[in-house]
């Protein structure tokens, strides 16, 4: 609303106006209908928000490994482990268990192999993206502020281990706007065991409006709430509905002076009509070939949902969505990557699940030439301890002194590694990156500086990145 | 781009400023119209921490100084020779300030060109002076051709009216028409009431305006500001500043104890006209003013309102994010202040330092922390009567719980020793003799010196084992043991202690191991010391909080591996448990097992007694005596630098407080101080920010439009003399929010239409001056409550725990645990009033949160109004409105008959409080024989839809 823009920013202003989640296609079919008879008005909400330089990435397409996949059991190899199962040793750690100084060694549970012209080593957990190592950049020496749950899990999603602040998706879409008029461009995905630990907190925009947020997309029935007529509802009918309150409406309006949020409305209406067509569309894959199912495993009871998400996602990338979610893994303990007590059980299961599927997805953005502008990002809320958690099993502990995320596409460089954590993986020694550089650097490759992105909220101007400036993870840029 | 850059390649004598005409032109005013343009637009180069080219803007001394060009930015009373008015009127691209952004428009352009002609000076920014009321404008001063077509002699009688046409004269505008009284009134119930009135209301209210509208308009207010929904609906606009939730976000979201009582609490005080400073006296420091009420216990819960983290990573920075919850919300909410900028550093923009911050934070020092127990759950006692019956309570409860433990310590005994002997286990041999304990029933969060204390009891130990099941509670209490240690032969021993909570181990007086504090067990600490054969004097101190418990010392030495010291009672229970439990009874006497189930069974309910009705979620300190506030340097507590004491915030005056602590509360007395200050009359900022929430309830925004930021940041008030007149009215008439509101609702300024003229529209866009009167779209409780309201179902039910609209399983999924923390309610209570709803701040409802209701977890000061497709899907496919469109139709056919045009014509007369013309009775007629003859509906099936059309109407959702 114009007039409480409240000295906001323009880039605020925009958003309320609804550039947010149909918000564009809003303003532009009010100009189009010649509904908004002020074209400043329309010309100033139809804008998007620029980027600040050259975008490498228009998409991201993040695989949150829920739990906190061990580094040093599947990408961070640590060849001098081996042989010492079992062994004590000196190491500080700070887990859910608290703080230990000492523990008992648990040595990697996977054999690795070298794969691709850059030679990675990856352990046997992910033989299929292993094949796509040339495209990955593996940035070792992620750290993070808090190695519990619900605290990480906020400071991966928003930056901060406070909630009430926005997420990266929202700011990606708060600062480059949405190209969709009938998607959202802040999509959700969640695993079939449930959602992760502190539920939609991981997808809130925080102090920027509602719509800003995240939205569940399912696989299955209608991808997004009340996006499906009630049963027994024609389009026919719904159409004749839309009609009379169209009517009603624009009556209603013309008694009245300023009209533009009376106009917006009805429009939101025949936008809301219009994403019952094609949102569903988005989401049938029937069109899709029997090779490109095989390929992200869909063909298989193991892989099917999280390949039928990855396939999702690139249909989603395809149609102009900004960020999309992908979660491995919901619900609590095994349910996860959050392997406490049998750890080769574990990542067994969730690495099964998805190996095929995310190889099945860089294969497929690639060879339709989507990698190179789609940022796709691996990980967890942080990595697991070197040592056991407790006197008997293998069960590793949560680790945020050092793990291993890795992105692909997108401008990034491929074949390269970044920063190493000590001969036990136990913390980031060379080269250690926070939570913050991992989303400078995405937002860098989307065209927009870190450490200018910001919204004015409680007498400041906040940003994703904090107060001080934010560095992207520069080795890994091409 | 930097000045300097420019200034060189510019002469200045080129310049003209063809604009500039000097008339004689009133003062421009610096901390309205100067210091916010300059903080905005100049700041980020040349404010307090950058200065390009030399140029800081923020003092007048720096403003005026020579540039590193040589140049001056500014010559007081020298426009056309100042560098800055050059730059900023220049049409070239990277000459032209500020580089970035829209160049300032013309009138800013003048003002600041105006100011330095006028000898720029730097006046304190408006909102940190003193509130002086002005003088309320005569109508002389008006514009008569404003006044005409509105009534004069409103406008001479109230001093809004005054304020606003002086405004509106002076920008050559007119007040809109007066709004017709079917607008009016349907206008002040959503304001006041947050509900629709009815069509007979509305009727009536017509017919009363028609012979005498003052008087009809007047009883209006005075009536809905009685009703018992005014407090409903003007409790959400303060529960959006106080960040109210009721759960704690974070891993587990828990629900916060009674909270609920804490939003009762708000809508009680609004309904009674409660004075505002009483209000903030209440939630600031109710447990510490002279008469403590019910009400202002639960009033403190303020402080418990914020999310809170059980498992933080770090505990001591967790404490200051507390801290700095309570003083972002204070702050904002009550000062309209960001004192939270000044965390880590001094205030970019406003005067405040960061020693201020943590001035202010020592005020708050000593709160106990958040979350559960008796820190926050505390029996709601106020009178001396109550107290007396609440400690006769828990004394009886505590002796019912001693004698059960009693009976039960005897009864296990006997059953373990059956136990033993029929499994034939157990030693012979001690290590300890003449041990003898002392028991201590207290609150103990350290070891302290016990031989200071009264022991309950004292007696020896048979067998001489350490055991701490003497106790006869089961928390909070202390053990000492002592007795002897027979040390068999010459040789180093060493000891290992491992407890939960505290303990001491002291041999021949000498203390061997120190293992002190709040802590549980798994980190047992060990010590070997050298000693002769002998007998050793041995004594063991011992202390449990609350929760777990245990206390075990084993000792080795030369001829032996570890042998125990302490009695495992803990672990006989367990085994009698067992032995009990898997019927492995044999040798036990049944008549005993019986009465020791059933002892257990008592002991239980005990402890689940309570000794007082009624809890509230409140706030408590840590005793009377704070620990030091340091400032942090960068706000880390690993980097306390110089001490401080609570102050007042300079900017606002400052001073320190005379703190007297209080001991009845136990508390540091601190923040009762905090709160005369803020309520005190002279209070430069409370009065002020408080009265521009209500005007921006009642017209959709504040005088100043950023309601919790009155610094330099903020906006400029549209109607300052109005704000500082109504702040200073509003103090000196004792803070009555109630004759505040219908001052407001009595002027012509509220009562005007909303459809603004042409011109109007093209002179006044944002309408600044209030030319008209602002459409506004409905808050999502608004729309909520009207669709129960208009149905018939809505329940008027008022208070108590919240209540759990159903929500749909693909809502429910997105949760870790699907369901958990999310109640059932009945149908029927689910029609209750919004402001009822449980707020769970990870889960919150998509029909309230589709319409812009607020995350919780910051103070909200304004609700954004967005219009989205998905709040169109919602309203068109969701369960909740089908389900109610479906009743409205089934009271429709009840109430109407079966006549569809009788059901249409009371649709419409229900849902908005009129009669449908007949283009309107045949559209719906249109559209309802459409759906039974193309789409093959019934006629209830189709009413369904009827319903759903009056609920999707534009009509429905906005309020002219």
């Amino acid at each position: 609303m114009r007039r409480n823009f409240c000295g906001r920013t323009r880039r605020e202003f925009l958003w309320q106006t609804g550039a947010g989640f149909g918000g564009l296609a809003l303003a532009g079919m009010m100009s189009r209908d010649g509904l908004l008879d002020n074209a400043a008005n329309a010309s100033d909400a139809v804008r998007l928000p620029q980027p600040h330089f050259a975008p490498k990435a228009k998409s991201v397409i993040f695989l949150f490994m829920y739990g906190g996949p061990s580094h040093i059991d599947t990408f961070d190899y640590k060849p001098t482990m081996k042989g010492r199962d079992n062994q004590s040793v000196e190491v500080k750690t700070f887990g859910r268990g608290g703080h230990k100084n000492k523990g008992r060694i648990v040595e990697p549970r996977w054999d690795f192999h070298q794969y691709g012209q850059c030679g990675k080593w990856v352990s046997d957990l992910f033989p299929n993206v292993a094949k796509h190592v040339d495209d990955i950049a593996f940035i070792h020496s992620m750290t993070a502020d808090s190695p519990i749950h619900g605290s990480a899990m906020l400071m991966m999603n928003s930056g901060r281990v406070q909630s009430g602040h926005p997420c990266l998706g929202s700011w990606v879409n708060y600062g480059l706007g949405s190209v969709n008029e009938n998607l959202p461009g802040f999509v959700v995905m969640l695993d079939p065991m449930g959602g992760p630990i502190s539920g939609a907190k991981n997808w809130s925009s925080g102090y920027m409006p509602a719509s800003y947020q995240g939205t569940i997309f399912r696989t299955q029935g209608t991808p997004i709430l009340d996006l499906k007529a009630r049963d027994g509802v024609s389009r026919e009918l719904q159409r004749d509905l839309l009609d009379t309150i169209n009517e009603q409406n624009v009556e209603h309006a013309k008694l009245r002076g300023d009209k533009s949020d009376l106009l917006s409305r009805i429009s939101s209406y025949e936008l809301a009509y219009k994403m019952q067509e094609h949102a569903p569309e988005a989401v049938d894959v029937s069109k899709e070939t029997a090779e490109t199912m095989q390929l992200y495993g869909i063909d298989k009871d193991r892989t099917r949902d999280f390949g039928t998400k990855c396939l999702l996602a690139r249909r989603l990338v395809e149609r102009g969505v900004r960020f999309i979610q992908i979660y491995s893994g919901g619900a609590h303990n095994d349910d996860n990557w959050d392997a406490h007590s049998d750890l080769k059980k574990n990542h067994d299961f969730h690495a099964g699940n998805t190996d095929l599927p995310i190889a099945g997805l860089l294969e497929d953005l690639k060879r339709r030439d989507l990698l190179k502008e789609t940022l796709v990002i691996w990980g967890g809320e942080f990595g697991r301890q070197p040592t056991a958690e407790y006197a008997e099993g293998t069960g590793r502990d949560h680790n945020s002194y050092g793990f291993t995320m890795w992105m692909a596409g997108g401008g990034i460089k491929g074949g390269t590694s970044v920063g190493t954590t000590d001969e036990l993986g136990a913390a980031a020694v060379e080269k250690p990156f926070h939570v913050k550089n991992l989303h400078a650097t995405a937002l860098h490759q989307l065209g927009i500086d870190p450490n200018r992105l910001s919204y004015f909220h409680s007498g400041l101007d906040q940003k994703l990145v904090g107060v001080e400036p934010i560095e992207p993870i520069r080795e890994i840029l091409s | 781009m930097s000045f300097r850059t420019v200034l060189s390649a510019v002469a200045f004598g080129l310049v003209s400023l063809p604009s500039l005409v000097y008339a004689q032109k009133p003062e421009v005013n610096f901390s309205q119209e100067i210091q916010p343009l300059l903080a905005r637009r100049c700041f980020a180069c040349h404010g307090p921490d950058k200065g390009e080219s030399g140029l800081h803007l923020n003092a007048r001394d720096k403003a005026v100084a020579k540039l590193e060009s040589g140049e001056f930015a500014i010559i007081p009373g020298k426009p056309e020779e100042s560098g800055i008015v050059a730059r900023i009127r220049s049409t070239e691209e990277g000459h032209r300030m500020p580089p970035e952004g829209k160049p300032l428009t013309a009138r800013e352009q003048e003002l600041l060109t105006e100011w330095i002609r006028q000898g720029a000076e730097y006046k304190q920014h408006w909102a940190f002076t003193p509130v002086v009321a002005p003088e309320i404008p005569t109508s002389n001063a008006i514009n008569t051709t404003a006044v005409e077509g509105a009534s004069s002699t409103a406008a001479k009688s109230n001093p809004v009216d005054a304020f606003i046409d002086a405004k509106l004269a002076k920008h050559q505008l007119q007040r809109a028409p007066r709004a017709d009284p079917a607008t009016l009134l349907r206008r002040l119930y959503f304001d006041l009431i947050g509900l629709p009135p009815t069509q007979q209301e509305v009727e009536a209210f017509a017919k009363a305006s028609a012979e005498n509208l003052d008087a009809a308009w007047e009883s209006q207010i005075d009536r809905l500001l009685g009703s018992e929904h005014y407090g409903e609906r003007w409790a959400r606009h303060w529960l959006d500043v106080v960040r109210y939730g009721e759960t704690n976000s974070f891993e587990r979201d828990g629900a916060k104890p009674h909270v609920w009582r804490y939003r009762d609490y708000v809508i009680r005080s609004l309904n009674d006209d409660k004075p505002y400073d009483q209000f903030l006296i209440e939630q600031l420091a109710g447990d510490e003013i002279p008469n403590v009420t019910r009400d202002s216990l639960i009033a403190t819960g303020f402080y418990r309102l914020g999310i809170w983290d059980d498992e933080p990573a770090d505990r001591e920075l967790a404490v200051y994010e507390g801290y700095d919850d309570i003083l972002t919300t204070v702050g904002q909410g009550i000062l309209g202040l960001t004192i939270n900028c000044c965390r880590c550093h001094d205030h970019k923009i406003d005067p405040i330092p960061t020693a201020d911050y943590y001035a202010s934070l020592a005020f708050f020092r000593n709160l106990s922390s958040n979350g559960y127990g008796p820190n926050v759950e505390r029996p709601l006692i106020a009178s001396a009567d109550d107290r007396a019956k609440f400690q006769e309570a828990e004394a009886s409860i505590r002796e019912e719980g001693d004698r059960i433990q009693k009976k039960l310590t005897q009864v296990e005994t006997e059953l373990s020793s059956q136990l033993a002997t029929a499994t034939k286990s157990q030693t012979t041999t001690y290590d300890l003799d003449d041990l003898e304990y002392r028991f201590y029933r207290e609150t103990f969060d350290k070891l302290p010196d016990f031989d200071a204390l009264k022991p309950e009891t004292v007696a020896t130990l048979d067998p001489p084992l350490i055991d701490i099941g003497v106790a006869t509670r089961p928390d909070f209490f202390g053990l000492v043991f002592t007795g002897n240690l027979i040390v068999p032969a010459d040789g180093d021993y060493t000891f290992v202690l491992d407890s939960d909570d505290g303990s001491r181990l002291t041999i021949d007086g000498k203390v061997v191991i120190q293992y002190d504090g709040i802590h549980g067990v798994g980190q047992p600490k060990r010590q070997k010391i050298a000693l002769k054969q002998g007998r050793y004097p041995i004594r063991v101190d011992y202390f449990q909080g609350q929760f777990g418990k245990g206390l075990r010392l084993n000792w080795s030495g030369p001829n032996f591996k570890r042998r125990r010291l302490t009695a495992e009672s803990a672990e006989q229970t367990a085994d009698l448990n067992q032995a009990i439990q898997s019927k492995n009874t044999e040798g036990l006497d049944p008549a005993l097992i019986t009465q020791y189930q059933e002892l257990r069974r008592q002991l239980e309910e005990n402890k689940r007694r309570k000794p007082w009705e009624e809890y509230g979620m409140c706030v408590s300190e840590n005793g009377t005596n704070a620990p030091d506030t340091h400032i942090l340097t960068r706000g880390s507590p690993q980097a306390k630098a110089d001490k401080v004491e609570p102050a007042f915030l300079t900017v606002l005056g400052g001073g320190k407080p005379t703190i007297t602590p209080n001991a009845t509360a136990n508390t540091t007395g601190r923040r009762f101080e905090f709160a005369k200050w803020v309520t005190a009359n002279d209070n430069r900022l409370t009065g002020r920010v408080f009265v521009n929430r209500v005007w921006q309830h009642h017209f959709g925004r504040g005088i100043v439009r950023s309601p919790n930021n009155f610094g330099q940041l903020g906006e400029t008030p549209t109607h300052p003399e109005l704000l500082d007149w109504l702040a200073r009215n509003f103090v000196d008439n004792g803070w009555k929010v109630k004759p505040l509101h219908k001052l407001i609702l009595m002027s012509e300024t509220y009562r005007q239409s909303s459809i603004p003229s042409d011109e109007t529209l093209a002179s006044d866009p944002n309408n600044d001056w209030f030319s008209r009167f602002d459409m506004r779209r409905l808050s999502a409780e608004e729309i909520r409550d009207s669709i129960l309201a208009t149905n018939g179902r809505l329940n008027l039910k008022m208070f108590g725990p919240s209540i759990y609209p159903e929500l749909s399983r693909e809502v429910l999924a997105s949760q870790s645990v699907p369901g958990k923390g999310w109640e059932k309610t009945s149908y029927d209570e689910q029609a209750r009033r919004s402001v009822y709803i449980h707020i769970k701040r990870s889960l919150l409802v998509p029909m309230l949160s589709n319409f812009d209701f607020p995350e919780p977890d910051t103070s909200c000061e304004a609700r954004f109004v967005t219009t989205q497709p998905g709040q169109a899907l919602g309203m068109l496919n969701g369960d909740f409105l089908n389900q109610q469109a479906e009743e409205l139709a089934k009271r429709l056919k009840a109430e109407a008959g079966e006549g569809i045009d009788d059901q249409i014509v009371r649709g419409f007369q229900w849902v908005f409080a009129r009669n449908p013309n007949s283009t309107e009775i045949a559209r719906a007629k249109e559209l309802i024989d459409e759906l039974m003859a193309e789409h093959r509906l019934t006629q209830d099936q189709a009413m369904n839809y009827f319903g759903l059309f009056l609920f999707n109407l534009n009509e429905f959702v906005y309020v002219d």
